[in-house]
């Protein structure tokens, strides 16, 4: 049986995987979701990447149970409009919370609460390079019996 | 002892050698392209963008080295034809400045992506 986390790491990166021009997106990063590593990619590798960074989980004890925050980071990054790198840091930035941010913001019930927003850090172009970046951290906060994650 | 004449002979020598022909290209339509010979050095791989731990684009920095006794400026946004090592000739964009010293310029360049 997955844990909690488990559990809302795969609702993410589902939603996240939907993420696709065809359906009315501005990128194709859903195609490729990544989770639990570092991803590095070369040149010729897939222009929108996202990879999903699990934060470092706080927990207090609250009346016999752990009260648990995680933050979840969304690390996103695409080749860019050399001559307008903003539209396409926007987009992505767009696609990914829109993709995330449903109405349904318990992830199908996973968590007892709502899904948080809670920062976005844009990454420009740097000189000689063709990449731009986004990452979206956002916050489940969750109850957890000790020794039952 | 001035090494400035040596260095400028030197710096010569090496663009005759090593240099591949270059022709920049201004955005300025009142100023000429100039040709001459440039050198591409060798690229560093470098991760973009720096700032993301999950994840990183890991790419070719291409700078190309010129003399300014030949290219006395080049601006960011220039246009260069050059071939790079082993290729032929391509288009490229300023994007930014690697070194700047008092004989010679290393430009940062792109593809140029209305090529």
């Amino acid at each position: 049986m997955s844990s909690r986390r488990q559990q809302i790491l795969e609702a993410i990166a589902e939603r996240l995987e939907a993420i696709a021009i065809d359906d009315g997106y501005d990128t194709d990063a859903g195609a490729a979701v990544h989770m639990g590593q570092i991803v590095e990619l070369a040149q010729n590798d897939p222009d929108a990447v996202i990879s999903i960074v699990m934060g470092d989980e706080n927990a207090k004890f609250n009346g016999g149970k752990l009260i648990v925050d995680l933050p979840i980071e969304i690390h996103a990054i695409a080749k860019a409009d050399l001559d307008q790198p903003y539209i396409t840091i926007e987009q992505l930035l767009s696609d990914a919370k829109r993709a995330v941010e449903l109405e349904d913001r318990t992830l199908g019930g996973v968590l007892p609460g709502h899904l948080q927003r809670l920062a976005v850090r844009t990454l420009p172009r740097e000189p000689g390079s063709t990449t731009v970046g986004v990452a979206l951290i956002y916050s489940a906060t969750y109850g957890e019996q000790w020794g039952t994650p | 002892m001035d090494i400035g004449p040596l260095r400028a002979l030197v710096l010569e020598l090496n663009a005759d050698v090593l240099g591949v022909p270059v022709t920049v290209t201004y955005e300025d339509p009142e100023i000429d392209a100039i040709t001459a010979r440039g050198i591409w050095v060798t690229p560093t791989t470098d991760d973009y963008p720096a700032g993301l731990s999950g994840i990183r684009r890991r790419e070719p920095r291409r700078v190309l080295a010129l003399n300014v006794v030949d290219f006395q400026t080049v601006p960011k946004g220039s246009i260069i034809d050059a071939a790079p090592p082993g290729g032929s000739s391509e288009r490229w964009r300023v994007d930014g400045y690697d070194r700047i010293e008092a004989d010679q310029i290393r430009v940062t360049v792109v593809p140029d992506p209305s090529s």
